[in-house]
């Protein structure tokens, strides 16, 4: 360092710095998921707890019948006459649809039939894994740590499923949805129906064995609109077995990382285009939704630098509508304006 | 039905809850709106500006707020309570990753260095006062801390000592070193 520059004084940046993060706040979408494990925190803590109940209660009743037969067994060795049968015990436990809890007013139980419950609005569905909660009156089917959905409009909550697990499936009419660890509203209609994507990624399993990935913000319908009808062709069982689909695997921070060092370098050098290929090849990878926010975020600066005005406005409308309440919403916003973007 | 109004719709009703649990709640979400700027700040200052650092920290901090809610009596004076919990949080998340980073567990574990670089991180270190957040980021755990309460927070070293469960004389130490490290990276720190 010039020993005849001043040194910078750290005191007076790290304020400064604070001064701007104090001014950015905490990000929208931050502060709602916090509000929702706050709310979630004392059903799950419930529902963890009530999953003993069952077994505490049977412990319980069986010790009771053993201290009643013990009590009474020099009594009915004495007289030589049968000890009088124990009064059958009755368990009191939460009112439960398979595996889940269900929480809410009573009466959230309508009827039940064919394995599938009919739930009132406003109830929902708790496990440790998974939250259900039901917007308008529903029919669903607890099967294992799966749910079917029949009819009805309900929101999902669903944990993060530790890697080497099977992710979580919810089953409609047409299909599907692979889940990993995200949140998500399903409404399912007699004639269809449709998925709302809040957080996270799922999958859409379609009944006809397509897959279809759903992002943040997206809706994904079913059935699709229906194609005229083609000849009809005799189904003949393929001699080799299918391809596998290689599924991608998703791309780590340090990855993120070390993309955006080579695209700086790369932007140092003023060599957009090859910066603006390297964003965009990573783009093609799965990322957790704050990485893949931050490399468009990025792509769309590149964009701007490399003074193409038009793809940088279709790249920045796009990222909005992707991520409308994600961490860079103001700045995308200013750059729009900046941009005079339709 | 939008996406934007499913986000804002209720989730669930406190009525829905027991009575106790919904209040339970009902105060911690109170205390949530009111503090969560003040929690969210410091983690990020701790986790030198990392925003999913920050939020697990302020998700920390709340759920653990139920668990003393019944000790804590006046929610109106409860900022020294955030203060105290945010920072012992981040110091204690900080000696982990630091741990879990070190040479011995790393060959342990067969994994690679962590160097904490983040896209988030890479792409904000371009600006200058990102600059002064790296070098307090470069600090260990505890001299970090100590350090950020005494010089943005004003805190007197008896006060941080209460704060982090320490001796004065070693919080002293810790602020001395910190104060070194920073001087030898090229900055200066005024004297106080």
């Amino acid at each position: 360092m010039d020993e005849r520059r001043p040194k910078p004084d750290l005191v007076e940046l790290l304020e400064a710095l604070e001064q701007q993060r104090s001014a950015q706040g905490m990000p929208v979408g931050a502060r709602n998921r916090v509000q929702l494990a706050i709310r979630n925190h004392e059903s799950k803590r419930r529902a963890r707890w009530r999953r003993w109940v069952p077994v505490a209660s049977f412990v319980a009743g069986a010790a009771l019948v053993l201290a009643v037969v013990g009590n009474r067994w020099p009594e009915a060795e004495a007289e030589s006459e049968p000890a009088p049968a124990a009064a059958p015990l009755v368990v009191a436990a939460a009112p439960a649809v398979g595996a889940f809890v269900v929480e809410g007013r009573g009466g959230c139980v309508l009827g039940q039939h064919d394995g599938a419950s009919d739930l009132a609005a406003q109830c929902s569905l708790v496990a440790p894994h998974m939250s259900v909660h039901v917007w308008e009156p529903a029919t669903v089917k607890a099967e294992g740590r799966n749910v079917r959905v029949s009819s009805g409009k309900v929101l999902f909550e669903v944990d993060e499923v530790p890697e080497g697990e099977a992710p979580i499936e919810v089953a409609v009419s047409h299909g599907r949805i692979e889940v990993v660890g995200t949140r998500f509203a399903v409404e399912q209609r007699p004639d269809g129906g449709h998925v709302d994507l809040l957080e996270g990624k799922i999958r859409f399993h379609r009944a006809d064995g397509s897959v279809q990935d759903v992002l943040p913000g997206e809706r994904l319908s079913w059935p699709e609109p229906q194609l005229a009808p083609g000849p009809e062709v005799e189904f003949v069982e393929p001699d080799v077995p299918p391809p596998v689909r290689k599924r991608a695997r998703r791309g780590t921070q340090k990855q993120a990382a070390a993309i955006i060092e080579r695209v700086t370098a790369l932007r140092a050098e003023k060599r957009y285009g090859a910066a603006i290929t390297e964003v965009r090849r990573a783009l093609r990878r799965p990322w957790d939704r704050r990485t893949a926010q931050v490399l468009s975020y990025e792509l769309g600066e590149l964009l701007r630098a490399a003074e193409d005005t038009l793809a940088a406005c279709d790249h920045f409308a796009a990222h909005q509508r992707r991520y409308p309440s994600g961490r860079y919403a103001t700045a995308v916003e200013r750059v729009l304006e900046r941009l005079d973007c339709e | 039905m939008g996406v934007e109004h499913l986000v804002t719709e209720p989730l669930s009703t406190p009525d829905a809850l027991d009575a106790t649990d919904a209040a339970a709640t009902e105060r911690v979400e109170a205390l949530y709106v009111q503090h969560r700027e003040f929690v969210y700040r410091l983690a990020l200052r701790y986790g030198g500006g990392c925003h999913a650092w920050a939020e697990d920290v302020t998700q920390e901090v709340f759920l653990r707020l139920f668990d003393a809610l019944a000790q804590l009596e006046d929610d109106r004076a409860m900022e020294p309570w955030f203060y105290r919990v945010t920072t012992n949080r981040c110091l204690n998340r900080l000696r982990g990753e630091r741990l879990r980073n070190s040479a011995p567990v790393r060959w342990l574990l067969g994994r690679r260095s962590e160097d904490g670089r983040n896209p988030e991180r890479v792409t904000a270190a371009r600006q200058g006062l990102e600059q002064a957040g790296a070098v307090l980021a470069s600090l260990p755990p505890k001299e970090r801390v100590a350090f950020s309460m005494h010089v943005l927070d004003g805190k007197k070293q008896t006060e941080i000592a209460e704060v982090l469960g320490h001796s004065k004389g070693y919080i002293s130490k810790l602020i001395a070193r910190a104060e070194a490290r920073v001087r030898a990276a090229g900055w200066e720190v005024p004297h106080g």
